[in-house]
């Protein structure tokens, strides 16, 4: 037997086949897709730092000193980069100066420009067109003869100037730095390790359940392969063939969903860039994907791992053709499967109090080893949780459906905890994602800093600030110079401190309070939108995986038991109750988690942690129950699968 | 008459499975319908129990017309007025022996308690005393059938179908089998609707009917 | 033939006279066809003159069942030899329900009418039949009555297996008839 008759056996079958392999294709390429999706999550993050490194480079400070970037020119350029805001929206104006005829240009226009000439981003350029002449013209003084390209711009709505002055100019200003090239990427340090974090074990706790969404989709198509490849076994087929032409049937599936995964990647990562608002700003379509190897390595991943679960649930029937006919029943899962789980989180619960002991680096290797052991703890002690949801169902409920639900669940908890292993934990990882990325509260002690209405306050950096009624505070470098508190006045304020003073770092009662880390938290929650969205996807596939296997299995038995006069209704709510009781107990362990596992990222992080907001848990509840309610389609199922002829001449 | 099929028809399709066959049914009667494959003989049961409409004839159950009720009355009628014996799988996997036979008892809401001491009698009666936990796939066929039996008349119905129950088993399993059905069935005034295509199966009937290409002929045997 | 070692058999477990013999045999089989003294003892001469058997002792006193007989060496190793060695199938009713199938297409007569007759008789003997098994009280009558069940069961598949091949051995009896 030869490949071509594997092909010619795997492609024969009737439209059940085929639409178990239609439905293997899709799952496996919304897996890959969203799997894909994920992976370009760090690198949108990253890339989008990359873009606005340069604003970095005279203030770059890496492990505690000034750091320059790499020399890239001969000759050298002046530069700062300012923050400011109008009316409370962040802005960076950066002020160059080219010491020479060949120097260092930041990325996203070609040229410096020159004195008086001034490049701007086309938000920029909207708001000053937008805005009365007197406001922001000041602050931003030269011809605007030139637009910053995406290269150097975090996204499509920052708001960004490059003004061209003559070295004089700057050189009397405080913090300017001369430069002999732009920082081209991040250095990944500093905050970004955070994120960095958060993202290690967010990428784990994303991986698991398209892992399993995977396994799930992929037995959907085996069906009732094992009693095919048992008949081919016990006509002669060696171990080789039997696995060749399991491999076979199942590649082509496989294949066909791997197409479909790329295709949902590509066009999900431009639905994603043109949609997703993530700090002020849309992604660049070019930040969000995947390095190319990675791509080849899920693109060929993808198809490999749907073989392996196919080989592997097979690999019964390898063992022995007759093992079709009766299995033995594995012995029960017991309360001991929970101690990975148990160690997994005690010991992200105690990288919190060791975290100045250990250090950031043994803290960054450390957290995504817990994080993985306490997912495969939570898949581990999955099987126990069901068991005994399924003890309390038949406790609690006397009716017959409820009665088969509990049955089935304790008799093969393995099993049923598969079926809905994606719902958990993507709900495990949404809860991770939506309260990691909670906004932190402020730190104690700091809300009495903030600043009163009509004052604009300026912090000149120990500079006396030459201004009609500037009032210096006692005992700080800041200024503060009252206004009628409009914004009108405030930007007049701003635009005669930016005249005399480029480098002054001018804020209002506008402005968000940057507790060190505001900006970089900002949007986080929006995440949690994006998260249920994700076990909604997952959760709606898995599950519906789900129950059409569970009934495949049991489709004899359920058709007879309608034949003598069980209601559909009955069996329905039986399969129901099975799919709700399991994907409860287990969702509710798998949010209990991913909060532990954010408080504990939060808190080793030395950040304050504010729990889970309710918007987020809403919309973790939200997307289970939609994938609960899509799933519940293949209910109908029930009634065409059972219909008595259905099984007469099987 | 507990059961009256008459002139009854059926086709799926182009192929007619019935063309006129009828059978009657006396209470505490056990009546063998034989034929060769194909002849309508499964169809025709499945028209007498109301799991299959017939395109034309008429069945009667206790003096109701039973073949135009609606689906939701003939399902009705099937939990509560029949029993049903199939060749082999349809004992639920997961449910332990007691809970396999008390099922049409829980599935019409009686108590849990009573059901299964109800499911525990029935095994008893049909000699599989410590069976009870056992799951179907620690059963041996003749085991598997007799629960199954168990299950069909754990509710008392007027009528049991039996549609080959034997069909699975060695002639020893099988003779056990029938031997049980019948006396169940006379000890309780249950009637029995018995298809097969053996003759000793058949043996066992008050009375048999042969079907052959979608009719029946003459009866057999005392009456 | 099938006395003489059924005799034998009896005479393996204990030496006795005729006269118990026959008792035993009758209790024994004789469900099935009684056996006359004079058959008893013409079987037991055989057997002696064959040496199977040997007379142990002759009491005194009137009667011809005076001796005792006893199996000999020879005698016991027959009878393993026999009960080892399968019988051939006896064609019971085939031979008549042949000629009866032949003779009716042969002569026109609707054959299939003669098997749905002959089917319906043996399916009330088969009722019957499990109706008296069911009635027994000793698994020996059951199983007895089981032999005569799966000979009838056999009987009653040819007559289906032949219903259904009827026209085509009806062409080929035709056939012949022309022919000859």
């Amino acid at each position: 037997m030869n490949a071509l008759v594997a092909l010619r056996l795997a492609v024969a079958g009737g439209r059940e086949q085929r639409l178990r392999r239609g439905f293997t294709a899709a799952g496996i390429g919304v897996a890959g897709a969203l799997l894909l999706l994920a992976f370009s999550a760090p690198n949108a993050a990253f890339g989008r730092a990359e873009r606005i490194s340069w604003q970095d480079a005279a203030t770059a400070v890496v492990d505690g000193e000034v750091a320059d970037p790499p020399a890239e020119k001969p000759d050298g350029a002046l530069f700062l980069a300012v923050s400011d805001y109008y009316d409370g929206t962040p802005m960076t104006r950066a002020y160059v100066a080219a010491l020479g005829a060949d120097p260092p240009v930041p990325p996203g226009i070609d040229r410096l420009p020159g004195p008086g000439e001034i490049a701007v981003s086309p938000a920029l350029r909207r708001l000053l067109a937008a805005t009365p002449g007197d406001q922001l013209d000041d602050r931003f003084p030269g011809r605007d003869t030139m637009t910053i390209g995406p290269a150097g711009l975090a996204h499509d709505n920052e708001l960004v100037a490059i003004i061209g002055r003559t070295p004089d100019q700057l050189r009397g200003v405080g913090s300017v730095a001369e430069l002999h090239g732009f920082f081209r990427s991040a250095p990944r340090v500093g905050v970004l390790t955070i994120q960095a974090a958060g993202i290690g074990v967010g990428t784990v706790f994303v991986l698991v359940p398209v892992l399993f969404l995977l396994v799930i989709v992929t037995r959907v198509a085996a069906g009732q392969q094992d009693r095919r490849l048992a008949s081919l076994r016990l006509v002669g087929a060696t171990r080789a063939q039997t696995a060749l032409v399991a491999a076979t049937e199942t590649g082509l599936a496989a294949g066909a969903g791997t197409l479909l995964a790329w295709g949902g990647y590509e066009l999900g990562r431009r639905v994603l860039a043109a949609t997703v608002v993530f700090q002020r700003g849309h992604f660049w379509v070019e930040d969000v994907r995947v390095p190319g190897w990675e791509l080849a390595l899920v693109l060929a991943g993808l198809p490999a791992l749907a073989v392996a679960t196919t080989l592997a649930s097979l690999w019964h029937v390898q063992l022995s053709p007759l093992s079709v006919q009766r299995r033995a029943r594995r012995a029960p899962p017991t309360a001991w499967t929970a101690l990975p789980l148990g160690v997994g989180v005690a010991g992200l619960l105690a990288l919190v109090p060791l975290r100045d002991r250990v250090g950031p680096e043994t803290l960054a290797q450390l957290r995504p080893m817990l994080a993985l052991l306490s997912v495969a703890g939570v898949v581990l002690v999955g099987p126990w949780l069901c068991l005994r949801a399924a003890r309390g169902v038949a406790r609690l409920s006397r009716r017959a459906p409820a009665l088969l639900a509990a049955r089935r669940i304790a008799y093969d908890p393995r099993a049923t905890f598969r079926a809905v292993a994606a719902v958990a934990l993507a709900a495990m990882a949404a809860a991770y994602l939506g309260s990691t990325a909670d906004r932190p509260g402020p730190p104690v002690g700091e809300e009495a800093k903030r600043i009163p209405a009509g004052v604009v306050r300026v912090n000149t950096g120990g500079m006396p600030l030459d201004l009609p009624l500037a009032v210096h505070r006692p005992g700080t470098d800041d200024y503060d110079v009252p206004y009628d508190g409009s914004l009108a006045g405030e930007n007049r304020v701003r635009g005669a401190v930016a005249e005399l003073m480029p480098n002054a770092i001018v804020n209002t009662d506008r402005d968000p309070v940057d507790y060190h880390l505001e900006t970089l938290f900002a949007d986080f929650d929006r995440l949690g939108g994006v998260a249920a969205l994700f076990v909604l996807v997952i959760g709606a596939c898995g599950l519906t995986a789900g129950v059409i296997g569970g009934l495949a299995e049991r489709r004899r038995p359920f058709a007879l038991l309608r034949a003598s006069g069980v209601r559909l209704g009955e069996l329905r709510l039986a399969i129901l109750v099975e799919t709700v009781a399991t994907m409860l107990v287990t969702s509710l362990a798998g949010v209990a988690l991913g909060l532990v596992a954010a408080y504990a990222t939060t808190r080793a992080e030395g950040l304050v942690w504010t729990g889970p907001g309710l918007p987020v848990l809403a919309a973790v509840g939200a997307g289970m129950l939609a994938a609960l309610v899509f799933a519940l389609f293949a209910l109908p199922l029930v009634g065409a699968t059972t219909r008595h002829d259905a099984v007469r001449y099987e | 008459m507990i059961l009256t099929g008459r002139d009854l028809h059926k086709s799926f399709g182009t192929a007619h499975a019935l063309r006129g066959a009828g059978v009657t049914l006396a209470e505490g009667e056990v009546v063998a319908v034989m034929g060769p494959s194909g002849s309508g003989k499964s169809t025709l049961l499945h028209c007498l129990a109301g799991i299959l409409r017939p395109d034309s004839g008429e069945v009667w159950f206790a003096g109701r017309r039973i073949d135009d009720l609606p689906d939701r009355d003939r399902v009705r009628l099937r939990r509560t007025a029949f029993g049903f014996v199939f060749q082999f799988g349809q004992l639920v996997p997961e449910l332990p022996a007691v809970e396999n036979v008390a099922l049409p008892l829980l599935l019409s809401g009686r108590r849990r308690r009573d059901a299964l001491a109800a499911g525990r009698d029935w095994l008893h009666r049909l000699g599989l005393d410590g069976l009870d936990e056992r799951m179907p796939a620690e059963l041996s066929g003749g085991e598997s059938q007799r629960v199954a039996l168990a299950r069909a008349l754990v509710a008392g119905p007027a009528v049991v179908f039996a549609d080959e129950p034997t069909g699975a088993l060695d002639s020893v399993a099988a003779d056990h089998v029938m031997e049980l059905l019948v006396d169940a069935a006379h000890a309780q005034r249950t009637s029995v609707l018995l298809v097969t295509h053996e003759p000793r199966v058949a043996a066992h009937a008050d009375r048999t009917v042969l079907v052959r290409d979608g009719r029946d002929t003459a009866p057999v045997g005392a009456p | 033939m099938t006395v003489s070692y059924a005799l034998l058999g009896l005479l393996e477990r204990s030496a006795r006279h005729g006269y118990d013999l026959k008792q035993s045999y009758d209790r024994r089989f004789g469900g099935v066809k009684p056996v006359r003294f004079g058959q008893v003892y013409r079987a037991l001469a055989q057997l002696t003159r064959d040496g199977l058997i040997e007379v142990v002792g002759v009491e005194a006193g009137a009667g011809p069942d005076r001796k005792r007989y006893a199996i000999t060496e020879e005698g016991v190793t027959d009878l393993g030899a026999w009960l080892g060695e399968p019988e051939q199938p006896q064609p019971l009713l085939q031979p008549v329900l042949f000629t009866k199938v032949v003779l009716a297409l042969l002569s026109g007569r609707p054959a299939d009418e003669f098997l749905d007759a002959q089917r319906k008789t043996h399916l009330a003997a088969m009722a019957a039949l499990t109706r008296a098994r069911r009635a027994a009280t000793t698994n020996q009558d059951a199983i007895l009555a089981d032999y005569q069940l799966f000979h009838i069961e056999a009987d009653l598949r040819w007559i289906d297996h032949t219903s259904a091949r009827l026209r085509a051995l009806a062409d080929e009896v035709r056939g012949d008839s022309d022919g000859s």
